[in-house]
């Protein structure tokens, strides 16, 4: 059962530092959706992986995906298959 | 208010014309936190009441936990089964937290059992699919809010009513 946590303990968090980290977040994620159109074309049936609100590797292989992310120290960063939505459907 | 967005919106885009706004992802950003293994990261989660609960995916999980992370992982976690329409898959489950923000800048955040999904085996069929998967905001984070994802208006968001 998730129980909320105290106010004290939230207070005690960096809050500047977590709603900064929250917008970067979602800068990946408007990457993603302002370039879909050209990521679809470019790398259809490929993983994206986007950080720093840019596109930084694109992978086909699924064991060297595994691996790239398994070395990778980037916290918050997107990782994205880019799939045809008429052909797949996520479930 | 805690806001969400649906990303992929296919109503935006000339190509294909002719998907509808259901196929848009229902997402959130948040702040996960797993303090026995030094976990403290940002994932974009996709809102789902179809789970029961709150997911970190595979390909989330891999660059905050790493090799060395997932056999810590499976040392101090407890393993569970999840059950789904694409058959089941293994996750370990651990003590984490969860920080949400509010549109005024407030936070929001609960101590919770977060299921780690575990990478199949190499050369398993299962380790393909399990890449795509996205992090699931699942059933025990929501219920402590009114959940409203509201495809005509194009809102997604949790408040306290």
């Amino acid at each position: 059962m998730a129980t909320k946590m105290k106010a004290e303990e939230l207070q005690a968090l960096d809050s500047g530092s977590i709603r900064s980290r929250i917008a970067k977040q979602r800068a990946e994620s408007t990457y993603l959706e302002s370039h879909y159109e050209d990521l679809l074309r470019k790398h259809r049936n490929r993983w994206v992986i986007i950080s720093g609100g840019k596109l930084v590797k694109t992978e086909r292989d699924p064991e060297r995906l595994f691996e790239t992310l398994s070395k990778s120290k980037r916290a918050g960063m997107l990782v994205y298959y880019i799939a045809d939505p008429k052909e797949v459907m996520l479930l | 208010m805690i806001r969400g967005y649906f990303l992929l919106d296919p109503t935006k885009y000339p190509d294909p014309p002719d998907m509808p706004i259901w196929y848009a992802y229902p997402w959130m950003d948040c702040i996960i936190k797993i303090p026995s293994l030094a976990v403290d990261s940002t994932v974009t989660m996709m809102v789902d009441t179809g789970a029961t609960g709150t997911v970190l995916s595979v390909k989330d999980a891999l660059p905050l936990l790493g090799g060395r992370g997932y056999r810590l992982l499976r040392q101090l976690g407890i393993p569970k089964t999840g059950i789904g329409v694409g058959g089941t898959s293994p996750l370990i489950e651990i003590a984490a937290k969860i920080v949400l923000q509010h549109e005024d800048g407030a936070l929001e955040g609960f101590d919770f059992d977060l299921c780690v999904a575990n990478p199949a085996r190499k050369g398993s069929k299962k380790r393909e699919p399990q890449l795509k998967l996205s992090s699931l905001l699942g059933r025990d984070i929501m219920a402590h809010f009114r959940v409203v994802v509201d495809y005509s208006k194009k809102q997604l968001f949790f408040d306290h009513v």
